[in-house]
């Protein structure tokens, strides 16, 4: 850490210090438990106050060299290369098509919402080529569908519940 | 060795559908090691899913072969694109590539095939003969035993891996407190819900590691990636060698499974390790005879590959006889014996013979099966990469919701997922590892019961956690396994 650069980074600091929130969250939850007295010799809390105290320790250890100048190198990308600089349009992109998809799946269903989903993921890591994208998102949301539905058996919503007439209550009969 | 089960499991594996799947997860492998952005563990997790209907034998092997075959598909990539599909095969890239340039690609990708199927073979040889040795001393261990393992599973791979100790250690430390979330499985008290009711049945672990590889890696490239073309070698037709590669190659073949395989076994971090060791070992062996270090060296490609392959089959003895992940992908593994209730370790081998053993012999089956689909079919391989990245991206984190939202049938796992891949996204960006998170989400619930249940025993005298030899013995080297890097770089700079 000899030629470590005089300049705090910003980022890595407030990132240190949500772990370090996090330690305290667990240290305080932890603290204000309660116990039943049957618990034998070591409760729930024991380990959690271990981890909570681990990592207590370690994030105040890490802001310290942090506020030293230590600075974390970016992970690398496969195919591609990191910036140093963020690119805040295709992220908030990728947020919101995974938050409309969150929002909208059980409205919608998944035959639409999964073709959105895979179409703005696209664009915003940059396919230039919409109609082509829009068939692949399409072609990949069906193939999906089938799968998991048919191949695997799972559940998966096809929405617009709404449309249909609200089912006649059928009492449980009781097991 | 256990011959009677051993002929049972391959009986077992050889079954239609069992085989099916075996060629399936040799596909589906060798196609995730090929694709750019997917490795291994987010491949597994994303096929997490079928655990929910799917035997679990079936699904137990299709993950197997997604092991091996992504080890196989990783060095295509190195050797054509010059890019490293995964982790494993950043040591392949260095010679590999260079034949290919060289025109010698279709060499360098039957030494990397034919090296990984020998090593593949060797490596599972040994598991099959050493796992219910293991097993056997795993029955007789203490609570105490048990998590001495544990913690030097939590600290080889939260010291080893990643830019410093600390970081390592403190993504291990989120990782044990995501497991807290949730009900205390023994007394009831909830920990960490905030009184939030769908907090109580803790945080599912599919939805944590899909989240955390897949969403984070592509959040983490919409904000800070830029994608750029890549420059293909040409490959077409058949890998073969000729007379004098097979003489250059057996040597280091088998050099790098004896490094890959003991790698696997102790919790060192996955295959950067044995292969980086691999290839320096060629590399000074090559000094004294044709040195074509640098230029294309053949040696420099069947050694790494064999020792990637050999370490992936080496992490299989931990886990089949202790429950003991070492990797990333072994964890992923681990959490899909979770799902189907199985609890490897010990008692694996006694209650389940057919099932393991038919694991076992479903990876010498689809290490057979990797070889017969790569050595002609390595030109089509080489064809996928020519599909743009973005494209691939949309498919990924379609995959992950969908397998978020089937657990359930609830969108609360979504809104989770998009939660933790945000912090996956944090965690790439300022360069702490994944890898320590997952092994303490998986492992330390286990670890927590394995600690409670010895201070149980010992009416809350913590000494009986070092009482065994065996605890002491863990811990010592765990001591040193921390250690050494340290010691090194020490005197390294003392004498630079």
């Amino acid at each position: 850490m000899a030629l470590a650069s005089k300049q705090i980074a910003k980022g890595e600091l407030v990132f240190t210090s949500f772990l370090f929130a996090t330690s305290v969250v667990v240290l305080v939850d932890t603290s204000n438990m309660v116990e039943s007295n049957a618990v034998g010799f070591v409760g729930p809390k024991v380990f959690a106050y271990i981890v909570g105290g681990l990592m207590f320790a370690l994030s105040a250890l890490q802001m310290i060299f942090v506020l030293r100048g230590a600075k974390g190198e970016p992970e690398g990308i496969e195919a591609g290369s990191p910036l140093e600089k963020p690119n805040w349009r295709p992220f908030g992109l990728v947020v919101l098509a995974l938050a409309l998809y969150a929002a909208l799946i059980e409205i919608l269903g998944f035959l639409i919402m999964g073709p959105v989903l895979y179409f703005l993921v696209g664009k915003a890591i940059g396919v230039k080529r919409n109609v082509l994208l829009a068939i692949v998102a399409v072609v990949v949301s069906i193939a999906v569908f089938i799968g998991f539905t048919q191949g695997l058996q799972l559940y998966l919503p096809l929405g617009f519940d709404f449309l249909q007439p609200p089912s006649e209550n059928i009492e449980d009969g009781g097991w | 060795m256990d011959f009677g089960h051993f002929l049972e499991g391959f009986a077992a594996s050889l079954t239609l559908t069992n085989l099916m799947f075996g060629l399936l997860g040799t596909i589906l492998g060798t196609l995730v090691g090929v694709l750019p952005g997917i490795g291994p563990a987010l491949a597994i997790s994303l096929l997490l899913p079928v655990t929910l209907t799917v035997d679990p034998t079936a699904a137990l092997i299709m993950f197997g072969a997604i092991y091996y075959g992504s080890m196989f598909g990783g060095s295509t990539t190195s050797i054509l694109l010059n890019a490293p599909g995964e982790s494993g095969s950043v040591m392949t890239t260095l010679e590999g590539n260079k034949m290919a340039r060289n025109g010698r690609a279709g060499a360098a990708l039957a030494t990397a095939a034919i090296g990984s199927f020998v090593a593949g073979a060797i490596a599972t040889g040994i598991v099959a003969m050493a796992s219910p040795t293991i097993a056997w001393i795993g029955v007789r261990m203490t609570p105490a035993d048990f998590f001495a393992l544990m913690v030097l599973a939590f600290g080889t791979v939260g010291a080893v891996l990643g830019q410093s100790v600390v970081r390592g250690l403190l993504s291990l430390c989120m990782g044990l407190v995501l497991g807290l979330i949730g009900l205390d499985l023994q007394t009831g008290a909830s920990r960490l819900t905030f009184d939030v009711p769908k907090l109580t049945d803790g945080i599912e672990t599919v939805v944590l590691i899909v989240s955390l590889f897949a969403l984070g890696e592509v959040l983490y490239v919409a904000l800070y990636g830029r994608l750029s073309p890549v420059n293909r070698n040409a490959f077409k037709g058949f890998a073969t060698m000729t007379k004098s590669d097979w003489k250059r190659s057996w040597g280091p073949w088998l050099r790098g499974t004896a490094i890959g395989f003991p790698t696997g076994v102790l919790p060192a971090g996955g295959s950067e390790l044995p292969t980086f060791l691999s290839y320096s070992l060629e590399k000074r062996l090559a000094k004294k005879k044709h040195d074509e270090f640098g230029k294309g060296a053949i040696e420099g490609v069947a050694g790494p590959e064999a020792a990637n392959n050999a370490n992936a089959a080496g992490a299989m003895v931990p886990l089949l006889a202790l429950g003991l992940p070492t990797s990333a992908t072994a964890a992923v593994m681990l959490a899909a014996f979770q799902q189907f209730d199985i609890k490897p370790g010990p008692l694996l081998f006694n209650d389940q013979p057919v099932l393991v053993w038919t694991l076992i012999a479903s990876l010498f089956i689809g290490n057979l099966l990797l070889l017969v689909l790569n050595l002609p079919l390595a030109g089509v391989w080489a064809k996928l990469l020519l599909i743009p990245a973005p494209y691939l991206y949309g498919g990924i984190v379609l995959f992950a919701l969908v397998g978020a939202y089937v657990l359930n049938g609830d969108t609360w796992e979504i809104w989770v997922a998009l939660v933790i891949g945000l912090l996956g996204l944090l965690f790439r960006r300022y360069g702490y590892p994944v890898t320590p998170l997952i092994l303490g989400v998986i492992l330390g619930p286990m670890a927590e019961q394995e600690f409670r249940r010895a201070l149980q025993g010992s009416a809350g005298d913590p000494m009986v956690l070092i009482a065994t030899p065996f605890s002491l013995g863990v811990y010592i080297l765990l001591a040193i396994v921390v250690a050494i890097p340290k010691l090194y770089a020490f005197w390294k700079n003392k004498n630079s």
